[in-house]
């Protein structure tokens, strides 16, 4: 039973999660000065489910704060009061604490008494009304129903297993159990399976006896007590007992979308608006990635093993192949699209950030969302949303300036930051650009120099300082202030992107603002790659990295003193690095035959990476080494190709890093071997 | 899916022998480097596969082989000769991979050939001589004596703790 409650409750959260996204897009169109009736009324509407699941459940924290919202609302619906920008406002940070209260509920904190009493009371203030709040705490379903105009009825749909033993003496009563379950039927989807135990045999039977009971499971909205009602006559003469059912999860959630249909009437469910959406554990979609890849595999290689005579003797035979090849790509294409999803739900979350940082710094800042239906992986949209805020914080605190300076400097008193997300190509891009001061790029590097993280002869160029704000321990926060600068730097940011497979890029302007440029891959499964061998072993290199290939290179190289070698391309010098040598792979390149190819690294450099030979394009899906091992530097990961066998996917930048000898350290600890493993012991 | 199956398969087999017999029971896979016969805990494979070659991995330890794909999963394969330092494995297409799975997920390990599944009375396994002043070889746990041959039963935390030590590194490496 009490495991019923919390899958209610569980339920209960997820959907005021969604009640308050509803909550924020209406108010927060209503404060840009949209009018419409329908925000007001999705808002109005919003609450109101909340604060009646909120009833149902007992959370009486949220009902009282709740109902002030919803009491504004509903005269701002009712035009009793107008609607205006300071109202949306207050109303945005009441939903703000609303939401909070949620969380602490479902967690089953106690906030501090008087935490939501100052929204309460401003929100009162602002909409210059007075609310009733008697009985609103201790009487949550009357409430409800009571000041709702409509009269609608406001009950979560649930499973109840109903037990009805008639006693013998029932139908003498003029009592008919048909009767009844007839009006149960009525109340919701009904399953009833009759007990037939008690039946004597034939000869001992009195026809004027009660000798069935039933079992049943009734999928309803309606109160305990309407239910009760309906077994009002037969109460004495019956053990009856109602409780939640202890079914699967699935019945719950169907629970959700059947009663409706079930009553006919436009009662208002809880749960709307109904999703067809489920959730599925990551788990069983990876496994489905996994199956589908092997499918492919097996295929290829089924493909490979019929004979050509095969072919010829059987026509039809090549066709069903292709066919088959048609439907597992189709297949492979499907099962990678349940992962993505819209960028929105990371979006969402933001406009509340900016929000609090406004209060917190007292800045003014408005946020822009641009490509919030773009979709990325669900993977990605996990960890997306931890460098992003970070990035929105450092925007708000270090970027935006006050009003005062900005109006001083000839800028619209308003910050702007803009989130903006959009799909090129293959790849995801997201920018977080604010137009604040931009970076000082002598400070920046006179930090720099304080924090040694350069010296001081080094002769840096602006975008090379720039990106010094990615190294671990960097911060120009001359105080640490409570948004920013607490020690979780650009470096983790970083890295975090990095394990995603993306790049980040900054490009400012004293003055004017800064551009932080997110490049992400669609997905975090598949990957386009130029298959390579070198020394035996076949590589994956990401075609987005790579600039061109070069074949008879050798005439274009140079060993510079100290530098190592070097490629001259159309009269700019690039690092010539060799893989073999890299990666200590034995027997490979003979000079003349091998192929240069030309890479792409982080901050716009290139690389020149020699490889045995070019074997072909195609597109990978990507596994993780660290699954069952650990990240090998200079590697992204690793697939497996036509032929069953694994590859392993470069990481040019890495590999860039490992050749001038910063990966070292890595490596060092990489190479964990018996010796240091008795030192240990 | 398959994994899951395979366990169970193996579950089954475990309980066939154990439900007749007393809870001193263990069953255990046994192997062969060399002359020598090891063993590791039944309930800790996952399946055997024949050695078909792998995919190396630059710049990792001496004794990692590199890594194979396991039904959709990239798997490392760890010489156990090379592990022991009795130095690399000559491969053939005879030799075999013992695929474990412990926590931290799963691995290879690359053996000469595997002999028997065998039953053990807990009476039977025996600590490991300690030899004054020496080291102890920390990748055994015992010794197994009542069978045919002697056989040094396998610690594959041991075995398998590169992991936790090249963690330990980096983390120590960046404080």
């Amino acid at each position: 039973m009490i495991g019923k409650l919390e899958k209610f409750k569980t339920m209960f959260l997820d959907e005021c999660e969604e009640h308050v996204r509803t909550l924020e897009k209406s108010l927060t169109a209503l404060k840009n000065g949209a009018r419409g009736q329908d925000w007001v009324d999705n808002a109005f509407r919003a609450v109101h489910s909340v604060k009646g699941g909120a009833g149902m459940l007992g959370f009486s924290r949220i009902v009282p704060f709740a109902h002030t919202l919803e009491a504004v609302l509903d005269a701002a619906r009712l035009k009793r009061i107008p609607i205006t920008d300071q109202l949306a406002s207050a109303a945005l940070r009441a939903v703000d604490c609303l939401s909070d209260l949620v969380i602490a509920a479902g967690k089953g904190v106690d906030l501090p008494s008087g935490f939501e009493s100052s929204q309460s009371a401003a929100l009162v203030n602002v909409a210059g009304i007075s609310i009733t709040t008697s009985n609103v705490a201790a009487m949550p379903d009357a409430s409800s129903n009571a000041d709702d105009p409509q009269g609608e009825k406001l009950q979560i749909s649930r499973m109840l297993d109903i037990s009805f033993r008639p006693h013998v003496g029932l139908l003498r009563r003029a009592n008919d159990p048909l009767f009844i379950l007839r009006q149960l039927a009525e109340m919701g989807a009904v399953k009833v399976s009759a007990d037939c135990s008690g039946l004597p045999p034939l000869a001992d039977m009195n026809p004027t006896d009660a000798y069935l009971s039933w079992n049943l499971t009734l999928q309803t909205k309606a109160a305990e007590q309407a239910i009760r009602s309906v077994f009002e006559f037969v109460e004495d003469d019956c053990a009856l007992s109602i409780a939640p059912a202890a079914g699967a999860e699935i019945q719950a959630v169907t629970a959700i979308a059947e009663p409706a249909i079930a009553n006919g009437g436009p009662d208002y469910v809880l749960s709307e608006p109904v999703l067809s959406t489920i959730r599925v554990d990551l788990d069983r979609i990876d496994r489905l990635v996994n199956l589908s890849g092997e499918i492919a595999i097996s295929q290829a290689l089924v493909a490979q093993l019929i004979d050509q005579s095969l072919f010829n003797a059987h026509p039809r035979l090549f066709q069903e192949l292709s066919q088959l090849l048609t439907h597992t790509q189709n297949l492979q294409d499907s099962v990678m699209a349940i992962r993505a999803q819209p960028i929105r739900t990371i979006f969402e979350r933001m406009p509340r950030l900016v929000r609090e940082l406004c209060d917190v710094t007292g800045k003014s800042i408005v946020l822009r969302l641009v490509g919030e239906a773009t979709e990325i992986d669900k993977t990605m949209i996990e960890q997306l949303s931890d460098p992003i805020m970070h990035m929105i914080r450092n925007a708000a605190d270090h970027g935006i300036e006050n009003s005062e300076e900005r109006i001083a400097r000839g800028k619209p008193a308003d910050g702007i930051i803009t989130l903006r997300a959009e799909q090129r190509g293959s790849r995801i891009v997201i920018e977080i650009e604010d137009d604040g001061r931009g970076i000082d790029r002598e400070k920046v590097r006179q930090r720099a120099l304080e924090c040694n993280l350069v010296s001081a002869d080094e002769n840096l160029g602006a975008e090379e300082i720039d990106h010094l704000i990615f190294l671990p321990g960097f911060t120009t926060a001359e105080r640490v202030s409570d948004i920013s600068g607490r020690g979780v730097g650009m470096d983790v940011v970083k890295r975090n992107i990095q394990r995603l497979g993306g790049r980040i890029a900054i490009r400012s302007e004293l003055g004017r603002g800064t551009r932080m440029t997110l490049t992400l891959p669609l997905t975090l499964a598949v990957l386009e790659g130029m298959v390579v061998r070198s020394g035996g072993e076949s590589y994956v290199i990401p075609i987005g990295s790579i600039v061109e290939c070069r074949n008879s290179w050798s005439k274009d190289s140079d060993a510079l003193p100290g530098l190592g070698e070097v490629l001259n391309v159309r009269g700019t010098n690039l690092r010539l690095l060799h893989l073999s040598r890299i990666f200590n792979i034995g027997g490979a390149e003979t000079d003349s035959q091998s192929i240069a190819v030309i890479a792409e690294i982080e901050g716009g450099h290139q690389i020149a990476l020699v490889v045995d030979e070019i074997v072909g394009q195609q597109q990978v899906v990507i596994k993780s080494l660290a699954d069952n091992f650990e990240a090998v530097p200079g590697v992204a990961g690793a697939t497996i190709l036509g032929d069953g066998r694994v590859a392993l996917i470069l990481d040019p930048t890495e590999i860039a890093r490992l050749a001038s000898g910063r990966g070292a350290s890595v490596r060092q600890s990489m190479d964990f071997g018996n010796q240091t493993r008795r030192n240990v012991a | 899916m398959m994994n899951k199956r395979r366990i169970t398969d193996y579950g089954e087999v475990a309980d066939k022998h154990s439900s007749t017999e007393d809870a001193d029971l263990r069953q255990f896979v046994s192997f062969t480097i060399g002359e020598q016969n090891y063993c590791v805990d039944i309930m800790a494979v996952r399946e055997i596969r024949v050695w078909t070659g792998a995919t190396n991995l630059p710049n990792s330890a001496s004794f990692i082989r590199g890594v194979i794909n396991l039904r959709g999963t990239i798997v490392p394969v760890l010489d156990l000769r090379m592990r022991f330092g009795l130095g690399p494995t000559e491969t053939s297409p005879g030799h075999v991979v013992v695929i474990v799975a412990v926590e931290g997920g799963q691995t290879g390990l690359l053996v000469d050939a595997v002999s028997d599944i065998i039953t053990v009375n807990r009476k039977d396994i025996a600590d490991i001589p300690h030899i004054e002043g020496e080291d102890q070889n920390p990748f055994f746990r015992g010794l197994i004596t009542g069978q045919e041959n002697l056989m040094a039963l396998i610690s594959l935390e041991e075995v398998l703790s590169y992991r936790a030590n090249a963690a330990q590194a980096a983390t120590a490496a960046a404080a």
